[in-house]
């Protein structure tokens, strides 16, 4: 097996009100798509957040890539790194086109390489450009997360986080955001770890599947291995309740 | 460098000549002051010496600090003020000792004009008449029925309103007026006794009966030009030539023709001088109206652009540096609002020791109550960004600066910019009070036009006023739109799902 794309070693995370996350250890695989299940509460959205430095372990240690997570510029880290979230976060002052385009321009790219970035990827979530020009609060919500992942994807990260980014829509909106982004993630090839409640969407998209309860990981590993042999109640549940 | 330092000297050097030659007359803000001040300023100029006028400056306080601080040179003072409330005596003294008095200030009593404008009370005579009333003892009988009202300067002074409940035995509360409208209110019966000057014009125009003083509480009020020790003696004896020259009735005349025979004050002050054999010049004012209007909006406007750009870039940076520390914004907010709690005429008072008079304490005024609005708007705005928002903003890679300038700034523009406009608006109206330490603007009309009793030139400060405060908030709303993005003007935004 290639390096692995990111590595958790004996990570610790408290908040005010306890220990969020308590002596992870993971090595996610370079190249797949990832899913980390469990309930609210269960630690893994804050799992995401150490990857992108907007957390900080009190314990252990963050990779990406092999390297650790730095010291100081820590926004330049963040840049090399796609993040979409629930609701797609968008920038309501800002129109689609500059939602999308905002950190290209900011790390002075070419305009060549922006307009022609910015247009393949409108075109691969199957967003008309006329699109473009309008402010997010006019678009649907399938349409805001389309652009959220357009934005994640604008700086060709070499890992892209996404947070329960299909939740909010409709079944009908999401099974179709599935497989547009499907596609995009097979033709841009990135390392995707995915953070969801739902393990239907987990079972759809990732190939390796990391499951957490009260930020400890019960069992971690290829999706096809946890399947076949659980390794304790609360995964064979989890699997079992939701997929029947 | 050394021809640098030369020219620099020389410069110096120059206007310190100029300084010697030029005399600031001040004045206090009611018709006498006016009146006297222009004699003084007339008579110097018919002497050689350039005059700037600082006329309508707001009441003892402030012409008194201004003159010790080097603000003004002259103005015109009465005795029982100096000695009650400016040094806290309880009697008035002789001319010398009074001098001595105010020696350590660095002022001086020049000789006195010749007549005495002592406090008084005063009644219409038929309401007296109807009363039985004729002596201030009177009133302590007959208080329940009578509306006494006071003005707010002689409410205050320990020689006013504190001193007669001593004297007489008053044991209630009168209310407060400004006195360039007392008269107007006893003549349409909405106040039935006011304090007055025994020489203002009014008295016998409106058949005032002036109460006899029967415990012979007013002290003497006589009128003498207070200058500068400093000021050269020459100015002085300039200045000398005016003793012993006016008694009360011509007094009363002099006043009686500016408040209500149309004659300018500047004119009267000619007159005055001419009957003295002095032929001086008294520039009427109407016809220069527009001139003078043209001027005092342009001042207007520059005391409140420079407040409130001044205003912007403090408000915002602080606020920007407070707004992720919620204690510590909201010990600004409470600091700016404390500001805003203070009467705008007692912050300007306050800052005479510290900025003197004219447009810098002004500036700084208009400052400090542009502050609360911008500033809290802006913390405001900045911590209530959705979390959403805020959270992506950090986690895609926008760095600190680039959050704040592409993201949380543009989001807070349409609340900060209300908050400027409220501001705006506030100190257009504020700055009128601006006049009363000589700062100028539109208020100087309306200063000018309360003391002389003159509506059409208060109005020629309070319509422009009124006016531009107009203009402000349509110049704002259309630098909203061209800088806001539509939907977010309206607060019915729709929430991002």
């Amino acid at each position: 097996m290639a390096d692995p794309a990111v590595e958790f070693c004996g990570v610790s995370k408290r908040f005010n009100a306890g220990w969020v996350l308590d002596d992870v250890t993971l090595a996610l695989p370079e190249g797949h798509t990832t899913a980390v299940v469990g309930e609210s509460g269960s630690g893994k959205s804050t799992l995401l957040q150490l990857m992108n430095a907007v957390y900080f372990a009190d314990k252990g240690d963050v990779r990406i890539q092999g390297q650790p997570i730095p010291k100081r510029d820590l926004h330049v880290w963040r840049r090399s790194i796609g993040y979409a979230i629930q609701g797609a976060g968008l920038f309501p002052h800002l129109s689609v086109r500059d939602n999308i385009t905002l950190l290209a321009k900011l790390s002075r790219l070419e305009a060549g390489f922006i307009d022609q970035r910015y247009g393949s990827l409108m075109d691969a979530m199957g967003l008309a450009l006329e699109l473009g020009v309008r402010f997010p609060h006019l678009l649907s919500g399938g349409e805001q997360q389309r652009v959220g992942l357009c934005r994640a994807l604008m700086l060709q990260p070499r890992l892209l986080l996404l947070d329960e980014p299909f939740s909010a829509l409709d079944p009908m909106a999401r099974l179709a955001l599935y497989d547009l982004f499907e596609q995009l993630r097979d033709r841009e090839s990135v390392t995707t770890v995915l953070v969801t409640h739902d393990v239907r969407e987990a079972l759809r998209l990732a190939d390796h599947l990391v499951v957490l309860k009260g930020g400890v990981v019960q069992q971690s590993g290829p999706v096809d291995e946890v399947q076949r042999s659980p390794a304790n109640d609360y995964v064979t549940a989890l699997l079992t309740d939701q997929l029947a | 460098m050394k021809g640098l330092i030369a020219a620099l000297a020389f410069v110096c050097g120059m206007q310190q000549t100029l300084a010697a030659e030029r005399v600031i007359v001040g004045s206090k803000d009611f018709n006498e002051g006016y009146l006297l001040s222009e004699v003084v300023a007339q008579l110097l100029e018919h002497a050689g010496y350039e005059v700037e006028r600082k006329f309508g400056l707001g009441g003892t306080l402030i012409c008194y600090e201004a003159l010790k601080h080097d603000e003004i040179d002259v103005y015109i003072e009465y005795t029982g003020t100096l000695s009650r409330a400016i040094l806290k005596l309880d009697s008035t003294p002789q001319s010398s000792e009074l001098n001595a008095a105010l020696a350590p200030d660095g002022v001086q009593m020049l000789g006195g004009f010749g007549f005495d404008n002592t406090y008084a009370l005063a009644m219409k005579g038929a309401r007296a008449d109807a009363l039985g009333i004729s002596k201030i003892s009177d009133i302590v009988h007959s208080h329940r029925e009578l509306k006494v009202v006071v003005s707010h300067e002689f409410l205050q002074r320990a020689d006013g309103w504190p001193g007669l409940v001593a004297a007489y035995g008053f044991d209630w509360y009168p209310g407060g007026i400004e006195h360039g409208l007392a008269y107007q209110a006893l003549e349409d019966g909405a106040i039935d006794v006011t304090d007055i000057y025994s020489t203002d014009g009014e008295v016998a125009r409106y058949g005032l009966r002036v109460l006899d003083d029967d415990r012979k509480y007013f002290p003497e009020y006589r009128a003498v030009p207070l200058v500068r020790n400093a000021l050269p003696e020459r100015v002085k004896a300039t200045i000398n030539v005016l003793e012993n020259s006016i008694d009360n009735e011509q007094m009363q005349r002099f006043n009686s023709q500016v408040t209500f025979g149309g004659i300018s004050y500047q004119r009267v002050a000619a007159d005055i001088l001419s009957q003295r054999g002095i032929t001086a010049t008294g520039k009427s004012e109407q016809s220069r109206m527009w001139k003078s209007l043209r001027h005092n909006t342009f001042v207007h406007l520059e005391l409140t652009g420079i407040a409130l750009a001044a205003a912007i870039v403090v408000g915002v940076l602080v606020g920007v540096g407070v707004y992720r520390t919620r204690w510590l914004s909201r010990a600004v907010v409470y600091v700016a609002g404390l500001l805003q709690t203070v009467p705008s005429i007692a912050l300007l008072g306050l800052m005479i020791p510290l900025l003197g008079i004219g447009t810098v304490p002004a500036i700084t005024a208009l400052f400090l109550y542009s502050l609360l609005p911008i500033l809290r708007n802006t913390v405001t705005a900045l911590a209530t960004v959705d979390p959403v928002v805020t959270r992506v903003a950090v986690a895609i890679g926008l760095s600190r600066f680039e959050q704040l300038r592409y993201v949380f700034l543009p989001l807070s523009l349409p609340a900060i910019l209300a908050g400027v406009r409220t501001a705006a608006v506030i100190s257009i109206g504020t700055a009128t009070l601006a006049a009363f330490i000589g700062a100028g603007g539109l208020g100087d009309p309306i200063v000018t036009g309360l003391a002389l009793n003159d509506p059409g030139l208060i109005l020629q400060g309070a319509v422009p006023a009124a006016l531009l405060a107009i203009v402000t908030e349509l110049v704002f709303e259309g630098i909203e739109r061209l800088v806001v993005p539509r939907h977010l003007l309206a607060t019915a935004t729709r929430p991002l799902k």
